[in-house]
């Protein structure tokens, strides 16, 4: 008895037992020819690779390392830090930054170097006011 | 359909008459060849087997009706049904040596989003297969019933694959592909093995990610839709059977709009249905 990992494209798609019988008694030949037997002691699930070196997971994406943040979330971190009356006063003089901020549609990128200099100028954190969403 | 009644009708058969050359009707020549006689012995055995077929059917005969064997030969085809949601055995019964059998395989499970303005990949959706075979009566076939792959969640965020379905060693349908995590691409649909129609099940769709972001539409199967797509939502489930998960969809936040995470939607499960 043992265990068996059905391959497509290298990925295993299915993990079978034949302690319900055997696979050739319940599969069709073609779908069998694409099994191959998992190793004793290596515990495969669905979604792992099969490569030269063996089995291996499967690599989950990160969460992207670049973010927005809406400018209505801006606003009320700024109000928060009591630094809001200090960036109007820089953005109301630099027409080219306050149409930029009106015209963002998902929001104002982390690593947005016109941001972050605004915030720097003002003495806000540009890492808390541009923290990500939801953190 | 009806049984000779009239003047000359006899209650009890005659007894054929001994086996003659096979051959053909033929109106004769005049002068020279005689027409084909029709015998009551060839009436009868054609009457025979009329009367045989309905009644095999569960047909009364009615002079009135001459649609008779049009509707015996629709109820004798998929006269009996069994239909499978889970894995077992089907034992052709006594005298059952063909059956035609229709398979769903399993959907895809949705990826999942992860960060602001992000999509999961939706699972395909399962492949169709449809076929006659041969069985032998008394021996059971065993049944395999694939489950819908699970969604994408947080530590495993691929949507899964769905389950391999089959009809013992003569036919297999594979389950679909789950979609992949965040702006992704959707599953493929399954593969099938051994049966002579098949449809193959619609590939998911790939996660896009804009704002207001829309998850990706799960696969379709042929009779499963897939599951449907919302804005800043968890994917949804494919319909049975056999359709793909949506993927799930996050907003500025990270999360969805109800503020959860973007899981992905579950694949449906397969079916086999066994008629005889």
């Amino acid at each position: 008895m043992g265990l068996f990992a059905h391959l497509r494209d290298g990925v295993v798609t299915d993990l079978l037992n034949d302690a319900d019988g055997p696979l050739d008694h319940r599969f069709h030949p073609d779908f069998v020819a694409a099994c191959v037997a998992v190793p004793a002691g290596v515990a495969v699930q669905v979604g792992w690779v099969r490569g030269a070196a063996g089995f291996a997971p499967a690599v989950p994406p990160a969460a992207p390392a670049s973010w927005y943040v809406p400018v209505a979330l801006l606003r009320q971190r700024l109000e928060a830090a009591g630094k809001w009356v200090a960036a109007a006063t820089v953005i109301v003089t630099e027409p080219a930054t306050m149409l930029k901020l009106m015209t963002l549609q998902q929001g104002v990128a982390n690593d947005d170097a016109d941001a972050i200099a605004l915030l720097n100028g003002i003495g806000a954190d540009p890492a808390v006011m541009l923290a990500r969403p939801g953190a | 359909m009806f049984q000779i009644d009239g003047p000359g009708a006899v209650s009890v058969p005659p007894t054929p008459a001994a086996d003659g050359t096979p051959g053909y009707f033929s109106d004769g020549t005049p002068g020279a060849a005689d027409a084909t006689v029709v015998s009551a012995d060839w009436l009868n055995a054609i009457q025979r087997e009329l009367i045989a077929f309905l009644t095999a059917a569960g047909v009364a005969t009615d002079k009135q009706n001459q649609a008779q064997v049009l509707y015996a030969a629709r109820r004798l085809l998929g006269k009996n049904m069994q239909v499978f949601t889970a894995s077992g055995t089907f034992t052709p019964p006594a005298g059952v040596s063909r059956v035609r059998v229709r398979c769903w395989g399993a959907g895809g499970g949705g990826g999942m989003a992860i960060g602001a303005w992000q999509a999961g990949g939706a699972g395909g959706g399962g492949g169709y297969g449809e076929g006659f075979f041969d069985v032998t009566p008394g021996t059971g076939v065993a049944v395999t019933i694939g489950a819908g792959g699970t969604g994408g969640v947080t530590g495993s965020t691929f949507g899964q694959t769905g389950g391999v379905t089959s009809f013992g060693s003569l036919a297999s349908v594979t389950g679909a592909i789950g979609g992949g995590a965040n702006v992704n691409l959707g599953g493929d649909g399954g593969l099938i093995y051994g049966f002579p129609f098949q449809v193959v099940g619609q590939k998911g769709s790939t996660g896009r990610a804009f704002t207001n972001v829309m998850s990706a539409i799960g696969g379709a199967s042929f009779g499963g839709a897939g599951g449907v797509q919302g804005v800043g939502d968890i994917g949804r489930s494919g319909m049975f059977p056999g359709g793909g998960g949506s993927g799930g969809a996050t907003d500025s936040s990270g999360l969805t709009s109800t503020g959860v995470a973007a899981i992905g939607g579950a694949g449906a499960g397969g079916c086999i249905v066994v008629e005889w």
